[in-house]
């Protein structure tokens, strides 16, 4: 499993190259700052930065992009927890129970669990990395269209079940996101629902769309109340809270554990990856407690059940990319250009060829953790001074900023026009109950399934017992539904309870 | 509102909802049915329409109640029916929709009036929307912001911004 004889041939890589760890703070900056910005990826500022690597040599290179990588895992969460913006699609889950916490003045102890959290997520995710490395890309290379779709459907019917009330509307909300999700030209070459425009032949624009549901909505929400934290004594920033937060995390320790094995395992799925692994972490996470109810409500539970599935989806990610060459998303893409700059090839024969220097990347990606933790504590001080900004400057600046980010997608009109669509749709659903963030994510996963469907419709023939001859599929899918059927007994026994209390009480 | 023997009380902007998905939804299997029949174009979003037809068409009694007959509504009835109902006042929702009209038009001016002078303008509209009366902060916080946010991005982002006057 660990090669004793690489590991210590990446130690003396990484001690003998000075100039490699100058890059790991101002990569870890660099990612925080474009991380917290609505619409700037990871992966633009990757790619800003890709060219100025190629002056550098291979290690410190790819261990200057990967600081950034690391840095925007929890820079993304700043704006979900203060301002309910989402600063990637990993941090959906962020907004469920970090943003209730900010908004009740909690927002240095939100910050705080959500830094521990995707800080020792992450150092997990790379520690059973060390370990399982080369299993795991088996592991992967065995998942098929079958399995792909499974898991994405398992993630949206997760969160249509849990966020909300009722089941109906989430599910319906999930739904209805990925309809919209095959919006445009599928993989077979038919167009539907462009209405004739040209724009929508690449499918609806996501990073808009998400910034629309998620943040837009909320902000329409804000422009009666006057501060983001109504109570002025909770304003304060204080570090003495924010290390609260610190240790709020380790009380979970269980919850940090799982979600970084689903991230880790979930992550290291091409494609699906870190969308869906905060969002089951976070299911699993409500539905094992004792007290489902008060999450949505500013459970640092969940956020610590977000954070540390999304971090660890970053080593999973990273495990693919490292041993099969695959990227999961845009931000391991660019990792992979930046080792062709190099004229390293990528893939199997890299990890078995150089597994000193998989293993110095690794080692490095453990450190960035812990510089992470530093840095990341100065960057949560100075963000967390937004609560202290009156809403009536916030909100008309963050939607000029959200736009400007939807703008800065592609540089067309379209993502702004699908921000403003999308922030009524998001308003209207909210407004009566329906988990917006099952939108976004089957926005995010739409074309995914229908592509997987695709292919597993075509791989098999169209013959339904070829379910049969793909376990792992069967596996969970047997999964899903007793998850759901647990989720829909679980509320109706909760309904029954109320009404009883009710009537006793009544009655006394 | 009544039917038969029954009243029945309807949240009309529930209903609103639930029919702005279905219609969307119904709107979108036409148009992929109309595109082509082939299975490889309706595989799933036959299903999936249909699915959110029925789904919308299951909640539509979640919007339209049938009030009991008695005089005094059951508990649990009135609870769900206080809990479900959105808070907001009619004067609240009119402030909404007035600063939701002016990000449309905003959006829609982005590209003919600048980014410059349409944040410009929108900041302005949103500041006086969300309750600044003071004179001096409506004529010096927005251009500032303006100017800066729109510096900040035409040197962060790889695109040309359109603007009249920066």
């Amino acid at each position: 499993m660990i090669d004793l004889v690489a590991s210590s041939a990446a130690f003396q890589l990484l001690i003998s190259s000075p100039e490699a760890w100058m890059w790991v703070v101002p990569g870890i900056v660099i990612g925080l700052v474009f991380g917290a910005m609505p619409g700037i990826s990871i992966t633009m500022a990757m790619a800003i930065f890709l060219p100025a690597t190629l002056y550098m040599d291979f290690l410190p290179a790819i261990i200057f992009l990967t600081a950034m990588y690391t840095g925007a895992g929890f820079g993304g969460s700043v704006p979900a927890i203060l301002m309910n913006i989402p600063g990637t699609s990993s941090a959906v889950a962020t907004t469920f129970d970090g943003y209730p916490m900010a908004r009740d003045g909690r927002h240095n102890e939100a910050m705080g669990v959500a830094l521990t959290s995707s800080v020792f997520g992450m150092l997990l995710s790379y520690t059973v990395l060390f370990l399982i490395i080369a299993p795991l890309a088996d592991i992967v290379l065995g998942i098929g269209p079958l399995e792909m779709l499974v898991i994405a459907l398992w993630g949206i019917l997760l969160l249509g079940s849990l966020a909300g009330k009722y089941m109906t509307r989430g599910i319906l909300a999930g739904v209805f996101g990925l309809l919209l999700g095959t919006v445009g030209m599928n993989t077979a070459g038919y167009m539907r629902g462009t209405m004739g425009v040209p724009w929508l032949l690449d499918g609806i624009p996501v990073v808009p769309a998400m910034m629309g549901l998620l943040a837009a909505s909320q902000l329409f929400n804000l422009v009666n109340a006057k501060f983001l934290v109504e109570d002025e004594s909770k304003r304060r920033i204080s570090g003495r809270k924010i290390l609260y937060g610190f240790k709020q995390a380790f009380r979970h320790p269980l919850v940090i554990l799982r979600g970084s094995f689903i991230g880790v395992f979930i992550g290291a799925i091409p494609g699906v990856g870190s969308s869906i692994s905060n969002l089951l972490s976070y299911a699993y996470t409500k539905r094992g407690d004792d007290d489902p109810e008060s999450f949505g409500k500013g459970n640092p539970k969940g956020v610590v059940a977000a954070e540390s599935a999304n971090s660890s989806s970053e080593g999973g990610a990273m495990a693919t990319m490292l041993a099969l060459g695959i990227p999961g998303g845009g931000a391991t893409a660019i990792l992979l250009a930046a080792f062709a700059m190099h004229n390293v090839v990528g893939g199997p024969s890299f990890i078995a060829n150089n597994q000193d220097i998989v293993y110095a990347i690794l080692f490095a990606n453990f450190a960035q953790g812990f510089l992470l933790l530093l840095v990341g504590l100065g960057f949560v001080f100075v963000a967390s001074s937004v609560v202290r900004v009156p809403l009536r400057y916030l909100v008309p600046t963050v939607l000029v900023v959200a736009c400007f980010g939807a703008y800065a997608v592609d540089g067309t009109i379209a993502g702004p026009i699908t921000l403003f669509v999308f922030s009524v749709i998001g308003w209207l659903m909210a407004r009566y109950g329906y988990p917006v963030a099952a939108v976004v994510v089957g926005l995010l996963l739409g074309g995914l399934v229908e592509t997987q469907l695709l292919r597993s419709n075509q791989v098999s023939g169209g013959d339904f017992t070829y379910l049969l001859e793909r376990p792992a599929a069967i596996a969970i899918i047997v999964v899903i539904v007793a998850s759901m059927s647990f989720t829909a007994g679980a509320k109706q026994r909760r309904k029954r309870r109320v009404m009883m209390n009710e009537r006793a009480q009544n009655g006394a | 509102m009544r039917f038969g023997n029954h009243r029945y009380t309807v949240d009309w902007g529930h209903l609103l909802v639930i029919a702005m998905i279905a219609v969307i939804c119904a709107a979108y299997l036409r148009d992929t049915l109309a595109t082509s029949t082939h299975v490889n174009n309706i595989l799933f979003v036959l299903p999936a329409s249909i699915i959110a037809l029925l789904l919308s068409a299951a909640i539509v009694p979640q919007a339209v109640r049938r009030v009991a007959e008695s005089k005094v509504p059951e508990p649990a009835q009135k609870a769900q029916a206080e809990e479900d109902a959105p808070s907001e006042t009619w004067r609240d929702l009119g402030w909404i929709a007035l600063l939701v009209i002016g990000f449309g038009l905003f959006v829609y001016s982005l590209e003919r009036i600048g980014f410059d002078v349409a944040s410009w303008l929108f900041i302005t509209l949103g500041l006086f929307i969300c309750g600044e009366r003071r004179i001096l902060a409506l004529v010096l916080y927005p251009p500032i912001t303006a100017a800066l946010l729109v510096f900040a991005f035409k040197a962060l982002i790889p695109y040309p911004m359109f603007t009249l006057i920066l």
